[in-house]
């Protein structure tokens, strides 16, 4: 594991949030009056505007003041600090929550008090700044302490002033408005904050899993393939063949877009395609034991019975609409059944075609174990990597445990018989197999047994079947990256003794040339090679070798004892995986 | 190993701030005074004066002292006090408080750099940051300035409420020299 995840700085938010909070970006907004606009409220004003200290406007069309208790009251709207208007009946307001109030018609008695500052003009120049003041109606002063400076701006006096209006040019008045800067970069930074706690509390719902190869089929280019996602080691380098079942060239040229997108290393050794010549008009399809058979008459599912219910509509086509629950919240080894009916049909050799994946059940115990590893990881994989018939003795516990899609018929005791056992690591790309039935068995009902929570149902259908073996295998004709050709590579995958090694973000495009008949071929890709995942330091803090003995001892109770903690994650891990792909920046 | 190139988002950051015109003061360090404190400040705005001469043209900077006879009275950071006719004004600034424009620069650079806490996810948040922290930080440093080209007396008329004399400039004005406003 010689790769680690460069230091991710958790609490990298912090900066840039303490330098919002200490900013100050609102403005101010100037108004300037002479004193005759600036008699305020009077007893028989028609409509008062109470400027709030919370910064809320109150605009009255009735009020009165009840000078005991220092409460205006009246009805008429409120403005909040967004401008949203409300209507209200009845407002009750303490005066010292008014920081301005102002009159549109003069008045002739009474007495207005402000308490934010107002900057008085003089008509030599001169300015007093009153934070406190009064504007007495009658006899036409404004009263106040503050600050007086003379036109050169030399402070003059601090004081209670009485100023004549007649001695005033102008009165300012200056309103702080709030800006929604510091706003939107809060959502910013609560943004940043939420997704690093999600990739704190769930590092292991990241996007990862071995090639991931991508082709243009009739809707458009698509995820096809993801080569041996069960190759996490150089020694358990394998041979992945998948159905291309969505590719239909137009032509001899097939391009198949080849990325890395997890943060793993990929060692791909050879990535070939295998075209398998149809005789019967049907469609070709490999087992389990990497044979091909060629199903024809095909009959569609009849119905379909999991612990939900019916479940017919989700299994009858290939449709991308998957049938999967939830794992056992107690057991992550836990079964389930869902029970298939076919029509009566008389094939002399019956199969079964499935379409699944798996589900990020899979992928999560594999993360789950690394991070378990935590800085010994490196340690045991060598170990694992030095003696591999030790890992297949004692490492493999969970997986035999989790198993994969036992396909059964009925027995006459009323019992069911596994005829094959499907197994296909990945969570990505939808694979497509054919399981064939023993021969003359009744293919009308037929359960499937898994793991709860562990697969993806996409299409179960039942056909006759023939072997077929008309196969050639096509090496790529050429390697482009980034549009050019690239020879190193294109020796890479074709040379057996060498590796193409890709990582995060590359992405290579290989090109075949398939057979003049190609349209009378259905395709696979054959790849071989292994994978690295990257250890994430935020897996460190996980690292806990008590449940790694647990694993390899005792595998039943590690499923057990893990499944709270994946149940937790479950519901979100999907949408944070798929989200999650590394694609490189562009330079 | 691959490289990653890590430069792209400042290089954007920068481009798009170029391109979309963060205004910068050319009020002195200090000069202006911060948000709150413009209720209380009994200085003038911050007033910056490309003006026309007989060839090409020539800045003013000072204070905004006032308008008297269709002329703009401004006072230079040393004290001298400058008259400029209006029709002479090809365009003008003025700065009334400091914004925080570098600040939020500054912040919108933390936030596209703190990112890199959000794991795959800063392909997404990493241009959201560096888009919407650009235009806030466009938004802040054109808080409290004011630009007008070819300005005529109703954008004088509008802005002396800026001034130091609001009023018009008082009778008595021009038999003592104005001090400038003290600053840091």
């Amino acid at each position: 594991m010689g790769h680690h995840e460069r230091v991710i700085p958790s609490f990298a938010f912090i900066l840039p949030l303490l330098l919002s909070l200490s900013c100050n970006f609102n403005t101010v907004e100037r108004s300037v009056s002479t004193p005759g606009q600036f008699v305020l409220t009077g007893g028989n004003a028609k409509k008062l505007t109470l400027f709030m200290n919370n910064g809320y406007t109150f605009v009255l069309n009735t009020w009165s003041v009840d000078t005991v208790r220092h409460r205006i009251y009246g009805t008429g709207s409120q403005i909040d600090r967004v401008g949203v208007v409300f209507y209200l009946n009845s407002v009750s307001v303490n005066e010292s929550d008014v920081s301005v109030s102002e009159s549109n018609i003069s008045a002739t008695e009474g007495t207005t008090t402000g308490r934010v500052p107002i900057k008085v003009h003089g008509k030599d120049g001169s300015v007093t700044v009153l934070d406190t003041w009064s504007f007495d109606h009658a006899s036409k002063v404004i009263s106040g302490s503050g600050a007086q400076w003379n036109a050169d701006r030399d402070l003059v006096s601090k004081s209670f002033y009485s100023l004549p209006s007649t001695d005033v040019a102008l009165i300012e008045k200056n309103t702080v408005e709030r800006s929604s800067i510091q706003s939107a970069f809060t959502v910013l930074i609560t943004g940043n904050v939420v997704i690093a706690a999600i990739c704190l509390t769930n590092p292991k719902a990241c996007f990862g899993s071995c090639p991931t190869f991508y082709a243009q089929t009739d809707s458009g280019e698509a995820l096809v393939a993801e080569g041996f996602s069960a190759s996490i080691l150089p020694v358990l380098e394998a041979t992945d063949i998948d159905a291309l079942v969505s590719v239909h060239p137009k032509n001899r040229v097939l391009p198949l877009r080849m990325t890395n997108e997890a943060l793993e290393t990929h060692s791909i050794r050879s990535a070939d395609i295998i075209a398998v010549r149809r005789k019967h008009g049907g469609t070709v399809y490999i087992s389990q034991d990497e044979q091909f058979y060629e199903a024809r008459s095909v009959v569609p599912l009849s119905s379909a019975l999991g612990s939900e219910g019916d479940c017919t509509e989700l299994l009858r086509s290939f449709d991308s609409r998957e049938r999967f629950s939830a794992a056992d919240s107690f057991d992550l080894a836990g079964k389930e059944t869902i029970e298939l009916t076919f029509p009566s049909a008389s094939f002399a050799h019956a199969g079964l075609i499935l379409g699944f994946r798996h589900t990020l059940l899979s992928t999560y115990l594999f993360y789950q174990t690394l991070a378990y590893m935590g800085t010994s990881a490196g340690t045991l994989l060598a170990k694992i990597q030095s003696k591999p018939e030790e890992f297949l003795e004692h490492w493999q516990g969970p997986s035999e445990l989790l198993g994969g899609i036992e396909v059964q018929i009925p027995e006459q005791n009323g019992g069911w018989r596994t005829v094959q056992v499907v197994k296909e690591t990945g969570p990505i790309a939808r694979n497509m197999t054919i399981v064939p039935l023993l021969e003359g068995a009744p293919a009308t009902k037929i359960r499937l047994r898994m793991t709860k929570g562990m697969w993806r149902i996409d299409q179960t259908a039942m056909a006759e079947i023939v072997p077929v073996n008309d196969a050639v295998q096509i090496g790529p004709r050429a390697v482009y990256r980034d549009g050019k050709p690239d020879s190193t590579a294109f020796t890479q995958l074709t040379d057996p003794l060498q590796l193409l090694n890709t990582y995060p973000g590359d992405e290579y495009t290989i090109e075949y040339l398939l057979p003049e008949d190609f349209s009378e071929r259905d395709l696979f890709l054959k790849s071989r090679g292994y994978y690295i995942e990257w250890m994430r330091d935020v897996w460190m803090k996980d690292e806990n070798l008590a449940r790694i003995a647990q694993l390899v001892s005792s595998p039943k109770q590690f499923l057990r004892t893990e499944a709270p903690r994946f149940k937790q994650a479950e519901q979100s891990m999907e949408q944070i995986f798929w989200s999650s792909k590394y694609v490189r920046p562009k330079q | 190993m691959f490289v990653r190139n890590n430069n792209g988002p400042i290089f954007l950051f920068l481009l798009l701030c170029g391109l979309t015109g963060c205004v910068s003061s050319s009020a002195p360090s200090g000069w202006l005074p911060p948000v709150e404190s413009v209720p209380t400040d009994v200085y003038g705005g911050w007033l910056k004066v490309e003006k026309r001469e007989f060839k090409g043209y020539s800045m003013a900077l000072g204070e905004f002292i006032g308008l008297r006879d269709s002329a703009v009275f401004l006072l230079t950071e040393k004290g001298y006090l400058k008259m400029i006719p209006m029709k002479d004004v090809r365009n003008a600034t003025l700065f009334i408080h400091e914004n925080n424009g570098g600040k939020a620069a500054l912040t919108t650079f933390l936030g596209t750099v703190s990112t890199i806490s959000n794991g795959f996810y800063l392909l997404i948040t990493a241009p959201i940051w560096i888009i919407s922290g650009t235009i806030l930080t466009v938004q802040a440093s054109n808080k409290g300035n004011y630009y007008q080209a070819e300005p005529d007396f109703a954008w004088w008329d509008s802005f002396k409420l800026y001034a130091r004399f609001p009023q018009g400039i008082p009778e008595n004005f021009g038999q003592t020299p104005l001090k400038p406003k003290p600053h840091e």
